[in-house]
């Protein structure tokens, strides 16, 4: 991880639009996770919480809560 | 009136400018223009989820989503079934064009009187909601859709699953109803006093 910035305070109640409003970096990290999920996260999913999300699709909850708490603003 | 175009743009990005926009300059009523069904079905929800009634309308491929305040006077075509009182709440969901098996005419003949017989329920049909093959009875061409519209334009709530108009490659020809997704579905059920799956 090349990210010098504190993790990004996220937690696995908010909803994919929570989050993305508040750290709009993390778009691209829902983004890398919609082959996985099979469909566009953001266009089906964007009112759920993570967990619910991850639930759904069968993602790894905290693989992803990682992922995002560690993405970089670009 | 805050107007907001965000048509080639995708999810989230017409929620996220919507929301800016409330946030920045409190609107009592807003007007978003997108291209695509998701960005619709998303925008129509926030808007709710804030506090707004809303109203779609259809402008070529576009969408139109108009959005007013609860606190002021009602938006044109404001669902008449929200105000509904003390009436039983009955979600009907048809998941098939034909009602029940062994004929595919005769079935059909007998979704057709069903569908118009639904008015004898009343101010208690609340939701009509369409999935898998049930969302061809939406499209055009439909032997009901006049039928159908007719029941939106009284105020009735039509959902049409959107994932299901997307495999069967319908997407472009649903004449009526409101393209909705799996967690609005399980939300109408929740909230509804009895469901009736055909």
């Amino acid at each position: 991880m090349s990210n010098n910035c504190p993790p990004l305070n996220i937690e696995p109640e908010m909803t994919v639009l929570d989050i993305i409003s508040a750290h709009r970096q993390t778009e691209a990290v829902f983004r890398s996770y919609d082959g996985a999920a099979g469909e566009c996260i953001c266009c089906k999913a964007l009112f759920e919480p993570l967990k619910e999300m991850t639930n759904r699709y069968g993602l790894d909850l905290e693989e992803v809560l990682t992922d995002l708490k560690n993405s970089e603003e670009t | 009136m805050k107007d907001i175009d965000a048509r080639g743009l995708a999810c989230p990005e017409p929620v996220l400018r919507t929301k800016a926009a409330l946030q920045e300059e409190r609107p009592d009523r807003v007007r978003v223009l997108v291209d695509n069904a998701p960005s619709q079905q998303n925008v129509q929800r926030f808007l709710e989820s804030q506090g707004f009634q809303t109203a779609l309308e259809q402008a070529g491929a576009d969408y139109v989503v108009i959005g007013q305040s609860d606190s002021m006077s009602s938006v044109q075509s404001q669902p008449a079934v929200e105000t509904r009182g003390d009436a039983k709440k009955i979600m009907v969901m048809c998941a098939t064009d034909r009602f029940g098996f062994g004929d595919d005419e005769l079935g059909l003949k007998l979704m057709l009187n069903f569908l118009r017989t639904l008015k004898e329920m009343g101010d208690e049909l609340w939701r009509l909601v369409f999935v898998n093959n049930g969302v061809k009875l939406t499209i055009e061409g439909s032997d009901v859709l006049e039928d159908l519209k007719a029941y939106e334009s009284a105020g009735l709530k039509i959902l049409v699953c959107g994932t299901c108009l997307d495999h069967f490659k319908l997407l472009e020809k649903k004449r009526v109803g409101e393209t909705t997704n799996m967690l609005d579905i399980v939300t109408a059920m929740q909230l509804a006093d009895q469901v009736i799956n055909l």
